[in-house]
């Protein structure tokens, strides 16, 4: 296991949505509609996972180049921890 | 008994409406003001609304609000003399079952889901509350009451509006395509919040 693992927040409420995830952060009330992609990374993150362990699963689910993966993915996780939905464990 | 609405005379439906019926009466999601707010008439249905109990805005646009109270379970308890607005409207999955690009048990399917998750939004609507208003909350900032309880209650309602909104941006709305990895944000503000 490489850098800091994450985790979703104690922040978030979530639902699915058939294959959709919709996330409340209970701060703001701020509501987040998650497809696909997106959808699968916060399931995984539902066990406390490092960047790379998502990559590393993402790459074997979806046909993606590791290196777009693992940008796309960042970009995410900026995201996610910007509107304080994952924090690190 | 009330006259008939003699609008609908004029309005012709299609000649196969058997599926799209039975998809509607499945449904009503289009009824229960989880798309929209308002109901909008004609100059010249408004006596006619009047007659059978209709309760109407006094300001703006002449109409009445969603929830229609006409719905009883999912379908119209005046579905013969419906409003023009009623007739007229088609959602996103009854065009695409219309037009050959859904079949009918996938559409009930989804009517169905649509109809968990608006029960999910009932489940947890305050007294006094409709999904209209409760949608309107929804892009306000959460109250800052410091009422724990009130305030975990508030936001799981605000769960379940924005799942559905999800849900029915989805199928029901003619709403862009996600992107593959992005965070949407639900705002579910819409300018045309009437149904006309």
């Amino acid at each position: 296991m490489s850098g800091p693992v994450y985790k979703l927040s104690g922040k978030a409420l979530f639902t699915a949505v058939g294959d959709d995830i919709v996330a409340l952060n209970v701060d703001d009330g701020q509501c987040y509609g998650m497809e696909k992609v997106t959808a699968a990374v916060w399931r995984l993150l539902e066990t406390p996972m490092s960047m790379d362990q998502i990559c590393d699963r993402l790459v074997a689910l979806y046909a993606v180049e590791p290196d777009v993966c693992r940008a796309d993915v960042e970009k995410l996780f900026g995201q996610l921890r910007s509107e304080g939905l994952i924090e690190e464990v | 008994m009330p006259p008939a609405n003699p609008i609908n005379s004029s309005i012709a439906e299609p000649a196969d409406v058997s599926l799209g019926s039975s998809l509607c009466t499945e449904c009503g999601m289009c009824c229960t003001g989880a798309l929209h707010d308002f109901a909008v008439l004609d100059p010249d249905e408004i006596d006619y609304a009047r007659s059978i109990g209709m309760r109407l805005r006094t300001e703006g646009r002449p109409g009445f609000d969603l929830p229609c109270p006409k719905l009883s379970g999912s379908c119209c308890s005046i579905y013969v003399d419906r409003p023009k607005a009623c007739i007229q409207f088609k959602c996103a999955l009854l065009g695409r079952l219309d037009d050959g690009l859904t079949d009918f048990q996938s559409a009930t399917a989804i009517a169905v889901e649509a109809r968990h998750l608006l029960d999910n939004v009932h489940a947890h609507l305050p007294d006094g509350m409709s999904v209209p208003m409760a949608r309107a909350m929804n892009q306000a900032p959460p109250a800052s009451n410091g009422d724990p309880i009130g305030r975990s209650s508030e936001m799981r309602l605000r769960l379940a509006i924005a799942a559905l909104s999800l849900f029915l941006d989805r199928h029901f709305r003619e709403s862009s395509e996600g992107t593959l990895l992005s965070l949407e944000a639900i705002a579910d503000v819409r300018p045309d919040t009437e149904m006309k």
